[in-house]
C-alpha cells in the first residue's frame, strides 16, 4: 500500500504543464444571449475574467482538503445571459453529462480552473473541473453529483 | 362459581411448561435479534463507506483512451508534424490522466478493505481485490516507460522511437483489456456478496424480530385474559358481599320486629299472671299458685330470649349506641356484683370480690354497658356452676393502658374441642339438652359489646377446674397513647 502511494506521488510529480496560454480552453454554445450567432471561445484568461470564485472542500478524488478556484457556475449564468434549463458539458475525451441549470444558480458549484492557485493541467483532470462544495453540503455526496462533477471539461452547450 | 375452578387444575399449572418455553423463546430471539442488529449495522457502515467509483467504468474508459491513443501514434507515423504531434501530446495526456484516476479508485478499494477486515465478506473479496491492484500497478509501469518514450520522441521528433512506443503500447493494451474483464467479474461477484451478505443478514433479523412480537403478542393476551378473569372475580365478590350484608340486614331486621311482636302479647301473658298471683281477692290454691309461678318462670325466660335477640340485631345493626365516659373501675364493679348478689343466693353460689381492698382506677367506657358485660359474664359463671361453688372476681393492669377485671368459676370447664365456638351465636356447647336455661348468645352480645368499648375478651378453662373469663378495659382515650390519662 505505502509502495502504490509513493509511486503515485512520483508519478504525479513528473506531470509537465501543457498548452499554451493563447489556447481557447472552452468552448460555450447553445441557448444564452452571448452565442445567438456563434460558438464562443474562451481562453483561460477570458475564462478567468468573469469571476473568480473559491472553494475549499473535500472531494472523491481528493482526500485532503483542496482550494480551488473558479468561476462560479451563477456568475457564468449571468455573464451569458443563459435561458436553458439544461447544460451539456462535454470533456476531452468526448465524455457528456447533463448538468441542470439550477445546479449551476443553486448548488453553490464552481467550474474550477486552479487547484491550490495553480492552473490544472490535462494530467491533473484540467483544464477546467465542475467542483461541487461537497463539505458545506452532505447531500451532495452521491454518484449522481459525482456523475456530474466532469474534469477536462472542454465544451458547454445549453439547452 | 368459585367451586367450579376449584374442581380443575388452575390455568397457571396448566399452562406454565408452555409458558416458560415461550419466554426462552422470546428472550433467545431477542438475544438474536441484538446480534443480527450489530451486523446489520455493520454491513449498512460497509455499505456507506464502500467507494461510489465503479472500477468496470474506470478500466473501460482508460481502455477507450488507449485506443485514442494508438489512433493519434498511427496519425504521427504516417504524418509526422507538428499539428499531428500536439494532437498525440493531448492523447498522451488524457491517457495519463486516466491512469491517474484508475490509481486512485484502486487505493480507495485497498483502504476500504483494510477498514473492512473484520467484516464477513472480506475473505471473499479482498484476495481478488488484492490481485487487481497488483496487476493493474503492473500495466502502469509499463505505461510510465511508454509515457517517457513518447515525450522524448516529442522533444526530438525521433520517428525511429515510434517502433518501440507501439510495441510498449500493445502490451498495454492487451494486458488492460484482459485486466478489464477480470475487473467487471470482481465487481460483479462483490456486489453480489455485499448484496447477499446484507440480505441474509435481514433475513435473520426478520425471523428473529417475527418471533420477539409472536411473544409480545402472546404474553399481552396471556395477561389481558387474566386482567379479564381477575376483575370478574373481583366483580363476583362485590356483588357476594353487596348479598350477603342484604341478607344480614334482612335477618337483623326481621329478627328486631318479630321480637317486637312478640313482646307485646308476652308482657300480657305475664301481667295477668302477676294479677292472678297476687290478687288477695280471689286467693289462689296451692296448685294453680304453683301452676302460676310456671307461667310466670318460662314467661321471664321467654322474655330475656327475645331481649337479647333484640339486643343482639340492634348491635348487629349497628343501632346500639355506647357514651364513652370517665367511669372508676371500683364504682362499676360493685355496681355489677350488687346487681348479681340476690341470683347467687338463690343458687348457693358464693361471690368472692378479691379487690375490694385494692385501689382500682379510672376508665374510659361506657360505665353501664361494661355493667352489662359484667353482669352477663358473672350470670354465666353462676349458672355453669357446682352446687355450692365459688365465684372469684380480680382485677389488674395488664399494661399502662389496659385493666383487666377477671370472673373464675368452679364448674365443669369447657372441653378444648368446643372452645372455638363459644362466642358463636346460638352455640350452647351441647347444654340444649341439660337443665339450664340459656339463650346461647349472651357471649356473643357480651363480645360485640366489649368490641364497642375497644376492649377485648377471653377465657381460659380447663374441664374440670373451671373457667375463667376476662374482659379487658381501656384506661386511656386512644386505648394505646404512652401517657396515663389524668383524674377525671
Amino acid at each position: 500500500m505505502r509502495t502504490l502511494l509513493l509511486v503515485l506521488t512520483l508519478f504525479f510529480l513528473s506531470v509537465p504543464v501543457n498548452g499554451n496560454a493563447a489556447d481557447p480552453i472552452l468552448t460555450i454554445g447553445g441557448l444564452t444571449d452571448k452565442t445567438t450567432n456563434a460558438p464562443l471561445h474562451l481562453t483561460l484568461e477570458e475564462f478567468e475574467a468573469i469571476g473568480m470564485t473559491t472553494v475549499i472542500t473535500k472531494t472523491p478524488w481528493h482526500k485532503e482538503v483542496t482550494t480551488f478556484a473558479g468561476v462560479s457556475g451563477t456568475a457564468l449564468m449571468k455573464f451569458l445571459g443563459a435561458r436553458g434549463t439544461e447544460i451539456d458539458a462535454v470533456a476531452l475525451n468526448d465524455y457528456k453529462v447533463a448538468i441542470p441549470v439550477s445546479d449551476f444558480l443553486n448548488s453553490g458549484l464552481i467550474l474550477a480552473t486552479r487547484k491550490n492557485g495553480t492552473p490544472m493541467s490535462i494530467r491533473e483532470k484540467g483544464p477546467i473541473f465542475v467542483i461541487y462544495p461537497f463539505d458545506a453540503n452532505p447531500k451532495l455526496d452521491n454518484e449522481v453529483i459525482y456523475g456530474r462533477s466532469i474534469w477536462q471539461v472542454k465544451e458547454l452547450r445549453i439547452r | 362459581m368459585v367451586g367450579q375452578y376449584k374442581m380443575t387444575p388452575t390455568p397457571s399449572a396448566k399452562w406454565l411448561p408452555m409458558t416458560i418455553i415461550l419466554i426462552l423463546i422470546t428472550v433467545g430471539a431477542s438475544v438474536f435479534s441484538g446480534y443480527w442488529y450489530v451486523q446489520l449495522r455493520q454491513d449498512t457502515e460497509t455499505l456507506r463507506s464502500a467507494p461510489k467509483d465503479d472500477p468496470t467504468w474506470g478500466i473501460m474508459q482508460l481502455n477507450s483512451e488507449a485506443l485514442k491513443f494508438a489512433d493519434a501514434l498511427h496519425a504521427v507515423a504516417i504524418d509526422n508534424t507538428a499539428e499531428v504531434r500536439k494532437r498525440l501530446s493531448l492523447r498522451l495526456d488524457i491517457f495519463y490522466s486516466r491512469f491517474d484516476i484508475m490509481s486512485e479508485v484502486f487505493v480507495r478499494y485497498e483502504q476500504w478493505l483494510s477498514a473492512t477486515r473484520t467484516l464477513d465478506i472480506y475473505p471473499m473479496i479482498a484476495d481478488a481485490q488484492h490481485e487487481l491492484t497488483r496487476d493493474f500497478l503492473e500495466i502502469r509501469d509499463r505505461f510510465i516507460d511508454m509515457d517517457r518514450e513518447v515525450q522524448i520522441f516529442l522533444n526530438t521528433s525521433d520517428a525511429e522511437r515510434l517502433g518501440e512506443i507501439r510495441h510498449q503500447l500493445d502490451q498495454i493494451i492487451s494486458s488492460s483489456s484482459e485486466l478489464a474483464s477480470r475487473v467487471n467479474q470482481a465487481t460483479n461477484q462483490k456486489e453480489f456478496n455485499i448484496r447477499e451478505n446484507v440480505l441474509n443478514h435481514l433475513y435473520e433479523f426478520q425471523w428473529t424480530l417475527l418471533l420477539i412480537i409472536l411473544g409480545f403478542v402472546f404474553f399481552s393476551a396471556a395477561s389481558l385474559a387474566l386482567y379479564v378473569k381477575a376483575w370478574r372475580a373481583e366483580q363476583r365478590s362485590k356483588q357476594a358481599a353487596i348479598e350477603l350484608k342484604a341478607a344480614s340486614e334482612a335477618k337483623s331486621n326481621f329478627l328486631s320486629s318479630m321480637s317486637h311482636e312478640l313482646r307485646t302479647p308476652l308482657n300480657a301473658i305475664l301481667g295477668f299472671a302477676q294479677l292472678l298471683e297476687y290478687d288477695p281477692a280471689e286467693p289462689l290454691s296451692k296448685n294453680q299458685k304453683t301452676s302460676v309461678e310456671s307461667i310466670l318462670r318460662g314467661g321471664h325466660h321467654l322474655l330475656e330470649l327475645i331481649n337479647q335477640v333484640l339486643e343482639l340485631s340492634k348491635i348487629e345493626a349497628g343501632k346500639i349506641s355506647v357514651n364513652f365516659e370517665w367511669a372508676p373501675a371500683r364504682s362499676v364493679i360493685d355496681e355489677s356484683l350488687h346487681l348479681i348478689k340476690a341470683r347467687a343466693h338463690e343458687e348457693g353460689i358464693e361471690i368472692l370480690d378479691l379487690s375490694s381492698t385494692d385501689t382500682l382506677p379510672v376508665l374510659w367506657t361506657d360505665g353501664t354497658r361494661l355493667t352489662q358485660v359484667l353482669i352477663n359474664l358473672l350470670s354465666n359463671a353462676i349458672k355453669y356452676n357446682q352446687k355450692g361453688g365459688k365465684v372469684t372476681l380480680t382485677c389488674q393492669e395488664i399494661s399502662p393502658y389496659m385493666f383487666r377485671i377477671k370472673i373464675n368459676d368452679t364448674g365443669l370447664g369447657i372441653p378444648t374441642e368446643k372452645q372455638d365456638d363459644l362466642f358463636k351465636p346460638f352455640e350452647r356447647l351441647g347444654r340444649e339438652a341439660g337443665n339450664i336455661e340459656g339463650t346461647g348468645i349472651g357471649l356473643t352480645i357480651t363480645r360485640q359489646i366489649t368490641d364497642l368499648l375497644n376492649g377485648q375478651i377471653g377465657f381460659e378453662s380447663e374441664v374440670g377446674k373451671g373457667s375463667t373469663f376476662w374482659v379487658d378495659v381501656p384506661m386511656d382515650k386512644d386505648g394505646g397513647s404512652p401517657t396515663h390519662p389524668g383524674q377525671p
